[in-house]
């Protein structure tokens, strides 16, 4: 039970209330940290005075706002620990929601440094609006698995299995990354006769509930609501994998998700936004990437 | 209380600074109010507004939003009345603890209430897989929006028609009983008309209550267009798209509310001066 409301706390949907709440007191938390920072503000002041000195490893101080696709939680949580640990006078806040959420966000005004999503589409409508800056980087990829339920009732055992007619599956909306790539997918099955013309019409035909980010995906079927969703394969984390059960997708029918990060054109500490993204590319932070499942870039 | 006598004793300049902020408060609560009101329909009328109106996405939802709030706010009025009126009228221990108990949705985020309904009526919840056994689904059905909405606006109604009902002179319906009415006619041909104007007072509310409703349905019905996604909903999922069509839904519904509020306050009037 108490793991169950845990679980909740994290997944539930993400109002806009409670988004905008933690809009305002990640600025709330970044205004304090300005004024803990000022007292060491003197020498500092000194030391812009030649800007064209070779970057000396003089250390980052500040904070930073990183707005992330929902399926980089554990992953990016991972990195930021890491991350300050080699530059402690910095701190990373969070917000996680679906990347079609944040992009909004930010378009409605929202303050952040970074953007981190789980497809490019939102990256170039998010430049489009003018919110961040023309040039991303992919940082890593992800592919698609579909998760059925431990107890599995409607018994599903196949692809094939979620075009039967009466099950209950989950999908992200089409405006969410997952949402859009599990529709890819059911179009290149489709085409496929082994899963024959009508696939993708009746697998959607049994969708009962389209969510906003992939994470409320896995959640539906963690809680054994629904009989069957399309989630990313970085989502089955131990906690989710000993819930439900990984059907693979190959990768003829697979989608590889391509995650990009860039600097919004708001951005106020450009300095640690650019270091931190320096740390998702090293070695370090790739390590952890596919760590949580994701796939490395090479 | 001492408005007869105060404001004689006084300076005018106090009754003329009282005038200012009375003034100045009236003025920012009104702005306050009517700006994001005003902010919708500018807004809106800069998109091409009767294409989104008319948009699948939208018409789908409005029909939602008022069959499913039509439906709980007859389920609140058919059961809410008699427990109104049980509260109002008849002395029973723990009242005050029945009483706290319907007034809580009031006070929970609907969120609570969402994970609540899933815990009881959930595939996997107290009495969901009775239910499944009986091969009834609730979940992501519409059945779920309806009692989503219904969780929260009862209290609504029941706190507004319990006070109607405990205003009603107990020696009325005691004559009407007297005079040889049941004591059900008492309650339908005395207790009811008269305490009619809280009874609508309640309803309203509790129907606007159902209108809004978007934590409850959203973790217990879920989000699918036509099926489970009211007007709320659609207006927050939209947003993921774009700004038109949330802002089509919002000034559809600030139009709605508004006729039903003025409406039912115009009739209101009415009522009072025949009764």
């Amino acid at each position: 039970m108490k793991s169950l409301l845990r679980l909740l706390w994290r997944r539930v949907p993400a109002l806009p209330a409670a988004v905008a709440l933690a809009i305002a007191l990640s600025l709330l938390a970044s205004a304090c940290a300005d004024d803990v920072a000022a007292p060491e503000a003197p020498t500092p002041g000194t030391s812009t005075a030649d800007p064209t000195a070779v970057p000396t490893p003089e250390p980052l101080s500040g904070d930073i706002t990183v707005f992330a696709a929902s399926s980089l939680i554990q992953a990016f949580e991972e990195i930021a620990v890491a991350f300050k640990a080699e530059n402690e006078a910095t701190r990373v806040n969070f917000n996680f929601a679906g990347s079609q959420d944040l992009r909004t966000q930010l378009e409605l005004g929202a303050q952040a440094d970074l953007f981190a999503a789980a497809d490019t589409r939102q990256i170039d409508l998010a430049a489009e609006s003018g919110v961040v800056v023309d040039d991303h980087e992919i940082f890593a990829h992800n592919r698609l698995v579909v998760i059925v339920p431990k107890a599995n009732e409607a018994v599903i055992t196949t692809l094939q299995d979620l075009a039967e007619p009466g099950i209950k599956v989950v999908l992200a909306n089409v405006g969410v990354p997952v949402g859009a790539y599990s529709r890819q997918f059911l179009i290149k099955a489709s085409d496929d006769p082994a899963f024959g013309p009508d696939y993708g019409a009746n697998v959607l035909a049994n969708v009962v509930s389209e969510e906003s980010n992939v994470r409320q995906v896995a959640a539906r079927i963690q809680l054994d609501e629904a009989d069957a969703g399309i989630v990313f394969s970085s989502d089955v984390t131990t906690e989710l994998a000993a819930a439900v059960t990984t059907i693979e997708i190959p990768d003829a029918l697979n989608v590889l998700a391509d995650y990009p990060i860039v600097l919004t054109t708001e951005a106020e500490d450009i300095d640690i936004a650019e270091a931190f993204i320096e740390f998702v590319l090293s070695d370090a932070g790739q390590a952890i990437l596919v760590e949580h499942n994701f796939i490395g870039i090479d | 209380m001492s408005a007869t006598e105060a404001p004689a004793r006084r300076p005018n300049v106090f009754a003329a600074a009282e005038v200012c902020a009375a003034v100045f408060a009236c003025l920012v609560v009104f702005l306050f109010l009517c700006l994001p009101v005003f902010a919708i329909f500018e807004r809106a009328a800069e998109t091409d507004f009767f294409d989104t109106i008319s948009s699948s996405t939208v018409t789908e939802a409005l029909r939602l939003s008022l069959l499913t709030t039509t439906i709980s706010l007859t389920l609140v009025v058919i059961f809410g009345t008699p427990v109104a009126y049980i509260l109002a009228r008849v002395p029973f221990p723990g009242r005050d603890i029945a009483d706290t108990l319907v007034d809580l949705p009031i006070v929970l985020p609907p969120a609570v209430g969402g994970l609540g309904l899933l815990m009881a009526f959930g595939r996997r919840g107290i009495f969901g897989e009775w239910l499944d056994d009986a091969g009834i689904e609730i979940a992501f059905t519409t059945t779920a929006v309806v009692m989503a909405q219904t969780f929260v606006a009862s209290p609504f109604f029941i706190r507004a028609a319990k006070a109607g009902f405990e205003a009603v002179p107990q020696n009325l319906e005691d004559v009407a009983r007297t005079l040889g009415s049941s004591r059900s006619s008492a309650f339908f041909r005395v207790a009811i008309p008269v305490a009619a104007p809280s009874l609508m007072a309640g309803a309203v509310m509790a129907w606007a209550r159902a209108l809004g409703e978007f934590g409850a349905t959203i973790m217990f019905a879920g989000s699918f267009p036509g099926r489970t996604q009211t007007v709320p909903l659609a207006i927050y999922r939209q947003l993921e798209t774009g700004v038109e069509a949330p802002l089509a839904l919002s000034a559809v519904l600030v139009v709605i509310s508004f006729v039903v509020l003025l409406t039912f306050r115009l009739l209101m009037r009415r009522a009072a001066f025949t009764l």
